[in-house]
């Protein structure tokens, strides 16, 4: 070691040799940048595809890094984009409570930035592109209702099963299904918490159908915990299509099988290609300096709907 | 561990002719240049700066061939984003050195960085990062304890440790990510002196201290000498047990300050904060030139591999190379690195062979 400090002297030299190379000159396209959640989940590719393409359709050059699901790589790799010279960040956050030190960092190169799902980490994002929850479950409540009414035997009583409290946007969707189903003359009989998850959706479903055997409908804030309860319903000797119409939210795989089989009713699909080409237009009204036109002014938020998929839909989803 | 020496020992006796000679024979003009070359120590050379060398060319090759490379900007990014890992590899560094690892560092380091963002808005920048610290250190003492007085192998002990520390703080945390944005306290991790990133000053701050307690401390001469041969150290009296134990405390309280700087960085921290953690330092140390099987290894090889790692994930970002190609390239770099340290090997016992009978 005793000839380090020397060499260690000659590579700091170097570094600052290189520290004082000129800044290249300005690219003649203005150029987007997208720091993806994990490529590795269908749900991002769709969106990172719509992304991609909105960019390029507009003409501006397009760069992705991925955060590999990992709040450390999301700060260092997005920093890497801010450091490309972008003109706009788009930026799904794996975690949004380290989006603080990115949020800054793009401030101060005056760089907007556009959040794309998940969530703004309360940091001084200029908009947030969300789906429509609260849409979503009007359509699935006036969906319920259409379907009801063909069936003489149907009750008036609805069930509603929902996401973690915690997750403020997956809470729209119940709020927004159940104030309409109420409008439409229906009884909410239950309203419970499955935190997501497929078996306790199941678990949920079954105390429902104990409680309230007559109970016509159950809405369900994900697709797990729709699936879940299809699968009680199953138990139970009836169908989650003919006795108790089951809805669910997202889009995901495993809804679409069940859907397909005959266990489940529909599902609202979230569209995320279209999210993504939501937020590249976004992107290039906030860098021509005009102004965004929120959904949710006081939350900075853009909405972008939602699909029904019923049985009649899934065939041409599933294969793709 | 697996030596990779006896391997290249095996494949030397299965070699019969030896290619430097069949393809280009000894003339008399050669002789004084190979006296010359001969007088340096090639082999200690490459040891201490090869990896450093292998940096300074990828520097240069990165700022010819990709043009937003030599900014200030991203070269303070590329500094900045080495500390992290770097300032944990300098603890790792002298426990490989000693002949031990610490598979623990992941976890140790997630909570470290949670408690430094939990109570940094109560009581002061200052205390937090002592307490992270201090954190890291309590992680150490009980891997310590483990190995030594217990007797658990490192590679259990410290596996045992990482599940427990890492269980603990999904306890603690509630699963949720703890947020803190004061300026003096995110100015650790995201500061710039001159053009100089902050962590990354701290970062060569504790290779110094590192290098200097390896070098020119007792304990550095122990942590060698029992990396070198443990049973030789026992019967030299060296104090094996106590210096084990220190070695641990040791990495734990680099660990708990490196985890105080991300903490500062992402402005959060939570539990699962950078997955796999633990094997990005131990890549670093190895990459930089520390024998996997302990007694020889540099504090200055450890930086310029943080460096060097760091640099080539900025470089595959800057040209947009896909996320699973990175990883592939980052497999590549350390398996073509432990190449080049076999080969080297190799030819280091050849030449020492041919020497013999000439000298």
């Amino acid at each position: 070691m005793k000839q380090s400090p020397r060499v260690l002297t000659i590579l700091l030299t170097i570094c600052a040799l290189l520290l004082a190379v000129p800044a290249d000159a300005a690219p003649a396209k203005k150029k987007i940048g997208f720091s993806v959640y994990d490529m590795q989940y269908g749900f991002f590719q769709d969106m990172e595809k719509g992304t991609k393409e909105a960019a390029e359709a507009a003409g501006f050059d397009y760069v992705l890094v991925d955060q590999k699901s990992s709040e450390s790589t999301m700060v260092s790799a997005t920093q890497d984009l801010l450091d490309q010279g972008i003109s706009a960040l788009i930026i799904s956050p794996f975690k949004p409570d380290a989006l603080g030190p990115i949020v800054d960092a793009a401030k101060a190169k005056k760089i907007p930035v556009v959040i794309d799902d998940i969530g703004g980490g309360g940091t001084d994002y200029d908009v947030i592109v969300i789906s429509d929850n609260e849409k979503g479950g009007v359509i699935a409540a006036d969906h319920i209702d259409s379907v009801l009414k063909q069936k003489s035997s149907a009750s008036k009583k609805v069930a509603s099963i929902s996401c973690e409290p915690s997750a403020v946007y997956a809470a729209r969707r119940n709020t927004g299904f159940e104030q309409r189903i109420k409008e439409l003359g229906y009884q909410v009989v239950a309203s419970l918490s499955a935190n997501s998850k497929q078996e306790e959706g199941y678990k949920v479903a079954k105390d429902i159908l104990s409680a309230h055997p007559d109970v016509a409908a159950i809405f369900c804030g994900n697709d797990p915990m729709a699936v879940g309860a299809a699968q009680a319903v199953a138990d139970s000797g009836k169908s989650g299509v003919k006795d108790i119409y089951i809805v669910g939210f997202n889009g995901d795989e495993i809804a679409l099988q069940a859907i397909k089989a005959g266990q489940l009713g529909a599902t609202i699909q979230q569209v995320p290609k279209e999210m993504g080409k939501m937020t590249v237009d976004l992107a290039s009204t906030l860098i021509k300096g005009d102004k965004v036109k929120y959904s949710n002014p006081a939350n900075r938020e853009v909405y972008v709907p939602v699909k029904l998929i019923t049985a009649a839909d899934v065939n041409a989803l599933l294969k793709k | 561990m697996i030596d990779p020496v006896l391997p290249v020992k095996r494949a030397n006796q299965l070699r019969t002719v030896r290619p430097v000679k069949t393809d280009q024979p000894v003339t008399h003009e050669v002789r004084p240049v190979r006296r010359a070359i001969r007088n340096l120590d090639w082999d200690l050379l490459w040891e201490k700066f090869g990896i450093a060398t292998i940096l300074v060319v990828v520097w240069i090759l990165a700022a010819i061939g990709t043009p937003r490379f030599a900014i200030p900007d991203n070269l303070s990014s590329v500094l900045r984003q080495s500390a992290f890992v770097g300032v944990a590899s300098v603890g790792m560094t002298i426990a490989i050195i000693a002949g031990t690892f610490d598979l623990s560092v992941g976890s140790a380091q997630a909570l470290s960085a949670w408690t430094a963002v939990t109570i940094a808005p109560h009581i002061g920048v200052l205390p937090a990062f002592i307490a992270a610290v201090a954190v890291g250190g309590i992680v150490g003492l009980l891997n310590g304890a483990l190995v030594v007085l217990v007797r658990i192998p490192a590679f259990i002990a410290t596996l045992g440790t990482m599940f427990l520390v890492s269980g603990l703080t999904f306890i603690l945390t509630n699963g949720q990510t703890a947020r803190f944005n004061g300026k003096d306290f995110v100015w650790w991790g995201n500061g710039l002196m001159g053009n100089i990133p902050v962590p990354f000053i701290l970062f060569l701050f504790c290779a110094a201290i590192g290098a200097f307690t390896l070098h020119r401390t007792s304990f550095g001469r122990y942590v060698f000498t029992i990396g070198s041969n443990v049973k030789a150290a026992h019967v030299a009296g060296v104090p094996v047990n106590r210096t084990i134990f220190l070695v641990f405390v040791v990495v734990g309280l680099f660990t708990g300050l490196g985890a105080a700087l991300l903490g500062s960085r992402l402005y959060s921290a939570g539990p699962g904060l950078e997955p796999g953690f633990e094997l990005n330092v131990i890549a670093t140390v190895v990459l930089g030139g520390t024998r996997l099987a302990g007694g020889r290894g540099s504090m200055f090889g450890t930086v310029a591999a943080a460096i060097l790692f760091a640099t080539l994930s900025n470089v595959l970002n800057l040209n947009h190379v896909d996320a699973f190609v990175q990883r592939v390239a980052v497999g590549l770099v350390l398996l073509l690195a432990l190449s080049v340290e076999g080969v080297r090997q190799r030819l280091v016992e050849r030449w020492n062979r041919s020497q013999r009978p000439g000298s």
